[in-house]
């Protein structure tokens, strides 16, 4: 079988991308679609890694057979979110008609999504007169029926952002908020969910059994053939010139650690500097950006979010990374205690504390497991920390 | 001609096309992007980043006036601008309020949802440019939770792209824990250089004033006047309409000209400082070009701590930038302020006998073709300032 041409794609560093131009990832996307043949996924990954361009990709591909509704939860505000969704509603066909007799409220909250329906107009569906309300119903289980024998896939991106709005109002909400969420696919086989988020959702709840029916799908670095592929789209599409594609595509590849929001980078940056691209001028191109006070390619913040995420553990989470940074590989638990120790921290944690922290750092893509040792998960990072850390 | 340096919105688009200078490669690429998000499902958002003067709202203006004659793109969008004088967006609604009414929406009376229901509608399956101002300081009233509804409405439609700026690079698109961190195609608008200064007086300058730069004495006298006061287009738009041949020969009055139609602007700027960020930027003002944290604590009598700090809101503020120099101490940072301007504005108001016009001599000199001078050094400025000091010091 040969490989399918390049085509042109520009440079998109952050807006929605065309399911038509999402490449790669291809296992994912498998693993999610199977997924809703049973209750659904979760996807997780670190921002800019590709996941609501998968989701997109994941709608368009499912829509025409199944029911899909998607929807980002990322607000502060739970009833701006309950509008949306019957928004979204309204946009489908299976829907409209119903919805157009109803006046319909929705409320969001930790006891779930639930829809009321009032003043039902004509119709053979039910509501009669007008003037009628029936009782709240969980949305989704609503959904699902009104969808059968279809399949009811839903995709709620940002979840963690809702959730932690809700927890925010009712403490333990967002734990019960994710219940809700559990209970309407246990009970309707014809409903899939799949949730997904940067933000870990190990941030907005304590205890994530709610979510452990859900398959997990894990969106990281692209398989390097589908970001040689992507490299040579952006060349195309930024009108980027070179002497030696492959060459430059095999620096592009591993410049920016198969990762598609720095490839979009380079390409972005390579058609600003206007001359022809070398493997070499990739490099300096990544190398710069490390070091750019301006920090172009968002970097910073692998640094700048540890005291968010870590609160009293930050300097201990940054003692760990600098370890990690220079280490010439992956390090097991006895010797990140041992490089810890050289370093003259004023609480030196115990093996327990110390493989949480790891675990978390895991959790946030800063390492990855090596087997029982850990590295940096990408060396992009590693390399922005050590700048960052001038180690 | 009539020239408006400081609102060119009120010129024709097309006027402004024919004198664009400096931004033909970033209209192209922007006017491309928007194609694309016209003939596909792609969605990507740009911000242009530039200080007050370097073209912003030019390149906006210019920008959307090829689009309205790309027969690829403009029937798709549907336009909505708020424009940088735009002010009382405190929340998502507001914003959402300003995007419809530019829309032609009708907005009255709705709510958040209802007007992302209103808009999507009246979008009717076109995509939404919002052009957005001064993007920062709407950010910064609507708030994160806003700046977070705003993401989602974005992410949900895939209806909508933004085509914004700010003056400066702000935490709310720079912070992962921010929703549009990292969410932008950043454009840094760059000064323009001294022949593309020469292009743009050649564009909107008298006719002698635009003979005098075509000859070798006039565009060394050009050559010296950029490296004065930079290279942003605003600076030579007022030159444009100011100077004329013999000011700029003699260059002093075509700076004084210059400077002096900014005095009300700092001073306006600097009295809204806090007491120790004014005296920083005083001390940077009259003092070496660039300087440590403890060089100039030390000369503001400040302690380090507290310059460090308000250095840290100048930063913030687009006052002052920092930098580190190649092969010193990394953990060292100088700063200088961005306006190469405000430094001549300290020089010029400290009177007749103040250091402008040495200064303005002594660069003039260097650029001067007939002037049996060495070349210009890599920073004329601070040779300026430690030949001044030794001459100075000579003299008491």
């Amino acid at each position: 079988m040969t490989a399918p041409a390049a085509w042109p794609i520009q440079a998109n560093l952050g807006g929605p991308v065309d399911p038509a131009d999402h490449i790669g990832h291809g296992d994912e996307f498998d693993q999610v679609v199977r997924s809703v043949g049973a209750v659904g996924a979760l996807v997780t990954g670190d921002r800019r890694m590709g996941k609501t361009s998968l989701l997109r990709k994941v709608e368009h591909v499912l829509s025409p057979e199944h029911v899909v509704l998607r929807i980002s939860a990322e607000t502060d505000d739970p009833e701006l979110f309950g509008r949306r969704l019957v928004d979204v509603l309204r946009g489908h066909r299976v829907f409209a008609e119903e919805l157009a007799r109803w006046s319909v409220t929705v409320d969001v909250g930790y006891k779930g999504v639930r829809i009321r329906r009032e003043g039902g107009v004509g119709g053979s569906g039910g509501g009669g007169g007008g003037g009628l309300a029936d009782e709240p119903d969980d949305l989704f289980r609503w959904a699902a029926a009104r969808a059968a024998p279809a399949k009811l896939v839903v995709i709620l991106d940002e979840i963690a952002v809702l959730a932690l709005a809700i927890e925010r109002r009712q403490a333990g909400g967002s734990v019960e908020f994710l219940r809700s969420l559990r209970r309407p696919r246990q009970e309707m086989d014809n409903l899939a969910m799949v949730l997904a988020g940067s933000v870990g959702l190990h941030h907005a709840v304590v205890d994530t059994t709610p979510v452990n029916d859900l398959q997990r799908v894990r969106v990281g670095p692209m398989a390097a053939p589908d970001a040689a592929f992507l490299a040579r789209c952006l060349l195309l599409g930024e009108q980027v010139h070179t002497w030696d594609e492959d060459a430059v595509v095999a620096a592009m590849v591993e410049a920016a650690d198969a990762i598609p929001y720095f490839l979009h980078h380079l390409a972005h940056a390579a058609q600003r500097r206007g001359t022809t691209l070398t493997p070499a001028a990739v490099w300096d191109i990544r190398n710069a950006a490390l070091v750019d006070p301006d920090d172009p390619w968002n970097l910073r913040h692998y640094r700048d979010r540890l005291r968010d995420y870590y609160g009293d553990a930050h300097e201990l989470a940054a003692s760990v990374l600098d370890a990690a940074a220079v280490a010439d590989g992956p390090l097991d638990l006895s010797q990140l205690a041992s490089r810890l120790a050289a370093m003259e921290l004023e609480v030196r944690p115990t093996r327990d504390a110390l493989l949480a922290l790891v675990e978390r750092l895991e959790a946030d893509h800063y390492l990855a497991r090596q087997g029982v040792a850990d590295a940096f998960a990408t060396r992009i990072v590693r390399d922005a920390w050590r700048a960052m850390r001038r180690l | 001609m009539t020239l408006r340096p400081f609102t060119p919105s009120r010129d024709p688009a097309a006027v402004l096309d024919d004198r664009t200078v400096g931004r033909n490669e970033l209209l192209s690429s922007l006017l491309r992007r928007l194609a694309s998000a016209a003939q596909t499902k792609n969605r990507p958002h740009t911000l242009l980043v530039g200080p007050r003067g370097s073209g912003k709202t030019h390149v906006i203006d210019v920008l959307l006036h090829r689009l309205a004659g790309d027969p690829l793109g403009w029937d798709r969008f549907v336009i909505a601008r708020l424009d940088e004088d735009a002010v009382g967006v405190a929340s998502y609604a507001d914003l959402l309020l300003e995007l419809g009414r530019s829309a032609g929406v009708d907005v009255r009376g709705r709510d958040a949802g209802s007007l992302e229901a209103a808009l999507v509608e009246h979008l009717d399956g076109r995509v939404l440019l919002a052009v957005i101002e001064n993007l920062a300081r709407v950010f910064g009233g609507m708030g994160t939770a806003g700046q977070r509804d705003l993401r989602s409405f974005v992410e949900t439609t895939g209806a909508v792209v933004i085509l914004a700026s700010t003056p400066q690079l702000f935490s709310a698109i720079g912070s992962r824990n921010e929703p549009w961190f990292g969410s932008f195609a950043v454009e840094h608008l760059e000064p323009l250089t001294v022949d593309e200064c020469a292009d743009l007086l050649g564009h909107v300058a008298g006719p002698d004033v635009v003979e005098f730069v075509g000859t070798r004495r006039g565009r060394a006298r050009l050559a010296a006047l950029h490296h004065l006061v930079g290279g942003w287009p605003r600076l030579w738009m007022v030159i444009a309409g100011s100077a004329t041949p013999g000011a700029l020969d003699e260059l002093v009055p075509a700076v004084e000209q210059l400077v002096e139609q900014f005095v009300p602007s700092f001073q306006q700027r600097l009295w809204s400082l806090a007491a120790n960020e004014a005296r920083l930027v005083r001390v940077m003002g009259t003092g070496p070009p660039a300087a440590t944290v403890a060089e100039l604590a030390d000369a503001a009598g400040l302690t380090e701590r507290t310059a460090a700090t308000a250095l840290g809101r100048l930063s913030d503020g687009g006052w002052v930038r920092g930098e580190k120099r190649p092969g010193a101490d990394q953990r060292r940072t100088w700063y200088r302020l961005r306006e190469p301007l405000l430094r001549l504005h300290f020089q010029y108001r400290g009177g007749a006998d103040g250091p402008l016009r040495e200064t303005v001599e002594y660069v003039r000199a260097w650029f001067d073709p007939s002037e049996l001078v060495p070349p210009p050094p890599a920073d004329p400025e601070a040779a300026v300032v430690a030949l001044l000091g030794r001459v100075r010091a000579a003299a008491t």
